[in-house]
């Protein structure tokens, strides 16, 4: 085995995990650095170890020591002069803390390397050699531990879901709205996320549109997927998998998640490299649809403050929803505003990618998020609505730490105001 | 003289087609898992749209905040794509119409500045001059020297043997050099094309986001 003596890491660890995809984002980079600026974190602090083409070379130095790379024949040549990885340390740190796998940089390169999948690639490494941020794989842990041990936890989530169940009958003063739970032959299965806010407005939502629905025993999120650990992902992925074949659901809807959706729509098939055996989609697109064809009808007149749109990474540039959220807010609201960069050029929030669980990291969090003030100031919106619940975390923070005096809502919460506005007696 | 030039380009080719066959070879044995998710948007036209419209500098704010420096980057690779028409003519005929000499020396020329311009910009850019390694001076040195070697030749005949010789070095150089994203160009475009299009991000059938788009804006 060939030791990389300036970075103490294997070769072979990455040449075990090396795609066709991920061999081409580490050979064809040209080091032009027209990815800088396309970084929200080089934008709110111009510095070198915040250029994608930096974090890149900490893979690409690895890359260059595989011993049937061609380029080992010229290997003096390509010592590059920095030595941005160090360690495994400052790789793992580089990986998990100044790159949120948001994808603008891809976009923007000439070429269209993909140094997320790189990071998602170092990411890997760190966490197989233990270096990934604990609190990341506790919550990954956690997740895989409440799939296998589902019993223990269902009387519990029941009992929770009978005062959610109370507080959507009040919202829309009908006794006989219900959350069903485990109901065989229901055509959708929701999956929220830990939090009432994700399942009540949904549920609102479903009982409006007379969906044949029932809730998930289990939350969307997927941490193994922030690990880069495909291992772990499967297995997390896999709860909501089995249980969706054990209802018979024709489809599984995702809630206000960005990694969530990715996971389930994108990336799962690829891991079991096989099509999932339903319909996935995020709870996003299905009330796109239902406001198109008039199944849900809404009065914009419930939110009349003036509302703007953040594009979560993992929604829009990964997941290719773009433009049915803002089809729904015209219709939810009366005052809809574009931030500008909007869409694909949106600017990640800073809170992505297990970001805002790693609580010392808050700082750098803060911020990485500065191009996203600048642009929520602009807009003049008093309310933030932001489809990720990551996403709504770090906005919410950004409004406390920059005085921004903003709401940051779910897209669910605003469509579930203006369907009572509309529907209530 | 220029015989002993043609045989060393000829074999030159042939090492840096090798050289270019075997990595590529090397790249496509490695695994690529399939996609069996149903697509959102269309693969194809995903592909189609990143070697088109996406390549051009208005859709990308990249080109729009450094337009000069993607202008450079266009004009030295139309100097590249006009030193290889005028190696291919020189094999098989000669250059004489001076019309067409002076548009190739002009499209030549712009490439040689624009090549001198790259090598100066990463040796007085500390950011450009950090990421850097060795490679990313010679390549341009080396095919910067090549577009010098063709305008030389465009005007004069006996350039001729300049011109195969620093042709030559060049293709040696090739396959083991970052010359070589002029073929992972295109395996990263379509990869790029390829999965974004898959999920619908670039382009969606007409039914789709254009008419969003349209009804939303």
């Amino acid at each position: 085995m060939i030791q990389d003596n300036s970075t103490g890491l294997s070769p072979e660890i990455l040449n075990k995990q090396l795609t066709r995809e991920t061999a081409v984002a580490l050979g064809g980079c040209v080091r032009c650095g027209l990815c800088a600026d396309s970084c929200h974190y080089y934008v709110a602090k111009p510095k070198l170890e915040h250029m994608p083409v930096y974090r890149g070379e900490i893979v690409r130095r690895l890359y260059r020591e595989i011993p049937d790379s061609i380029t080992q024949c010229f290997r003096k040549l390509f010592k590059i002069k920095t030595n941005p990885g160090q360690s495994l340390d400052s790789m793992a740190e580089i990986a998990f803390g100044t790159c949120t796998l948001c994808r603008r940089c891809t976009v923007n390169c000439p070429i269209g390397i993909d140094t997320a999948a790189l990071m998602r690639t170092a990411r890997s490494i760190a966490t197989a050699t233990g270096k990934a941020p604990e609190i990341l794989v506790q919550l990954a842990d956690a997740a895989i531990t409440r799939g296998d041990n589902l019993d223990m936890f269902r009387d519990l989530l029941l009992e929770q879901l009978k005062d959610l169940e109370q507080e959507m009958r009040q919202r829309i003063n009908d006794p006989s709205a219900s959350i069903p739970v485990d109901k065989k032959g229901a055509d959708i299965l929701f999956v929220g996320l830990s939090g009432a806010h994700t399942i009540v407005p949904p549920a609102i939502l479903f009982h409006y549109a007379r969906a044949n629905w029932t809730l998930s025993l289990f939350e969307a999120s997927n941490y193994g997927s922030f690990l880069g650990d495909v291992d772990r992902s499967k297995r997390i992925a896999q709860r909501i998998i089995d249980e969706a074949k054990r209802l018979g659901v024709k489809e599984v809807v995702i809630g206000e998640c960005g990694h969530a959706y990715t996971v389930l729509r994108w990336e799962a098939p690829k891991w079991f490299q096989e099509a999932l055996p339903f319909r996935v989609r995020s709870l996003i697109e299905v009330m796109a649809e239902w406001v198109e064809n008039g199944r849900l009808t809404l009065n914009p007149d419930a939110n009349p403050d003036p509302v703007t749109y953040h594009d979560s990474c993992n929604l829009g540039r990964n997941g290719g929803i773009l433009e049915e959220p803002r089809l729904i807010l015209r219709a939810a609201v009366k005052d809809f505003r574009e931030m500008y960069f909007n869409r694909e050029e949106s600017y990640c929030c800073g809170g992505g990618s297990g970001m805002v669980a790693v609580s010392e990291w808050e700082d750098r969090r803060m911020e990485a998020g500065i191009p996203k003030v600048k642009q929520i100031k602009e807009t003049g919106a008093r309310i933030v609505v932001a489809s990720c619940d990551n996403c709504r975390i770090q906005l919410g923070e950004l409004s406390e730490h920059y005085g921004l005096g903003i709401k940051v809502t779910g897209l669910a919460d605003l469509v579930s105001n203006a369907a009572i506005a509309y529907y209530r007696k | 003289m220029v015989d002993i030039a043609l045989i060393i380009l000829i074999f030159s080719l042939a090492v840096a087609l090798a050289g270019v066959v075997v990595w590529v070879v090397q790249l496509l044995s490695k695994r690529s898992l399939a996609d069996p998710s149903p697509p959102k948007g269309s693969t194809k036209l995903g592909v189609f749209y990143a070697f088109t419209l996406g390549m051009l500098p208005w859709k990308k704010e990249s080109a729009r905040l450094h337009w000069l420096v993607y202008l450079r980057g266009i004009l030295f690779h139309l100097g590249i794509f006009a030193g290889i028409f005028v190696l291919l003519l020189s094999l098989f005929t000669s250059i004489d119409y001076p019309a067409l000499n002076l548009v190739l020396s002009i499209i030549l020329g712009l490439g040689v500045i624009s090549g001198v311009a790259a090598i100066l910009l990463r040796l007085f850019d500390p950011r450009l001059r950090a990421i850097s390694m060795p490679d990313d001076y010679i390549s341009p040195i080396l095919v910067t020297l090549f577009l010098v070697a063709a305008t030389l030749f465009v005007w004069d005949e006996p350039g001729r043997t300049f011109f195969y010789v620093s042709t030559s070095i060049l293709c040696l150089y090739l396959p083991w050099s970052k010359v070589r994203h002029c073929v992972y160009f295109f395996f990263s475009r379509a990869i790029f094309g390829a999965m974004l299009g898959h999920r619908g991000f670039l382009m969606k059938p007409t039914s789709d986001s254009r008419r969003l788009r349209k009804e939303t804006e």
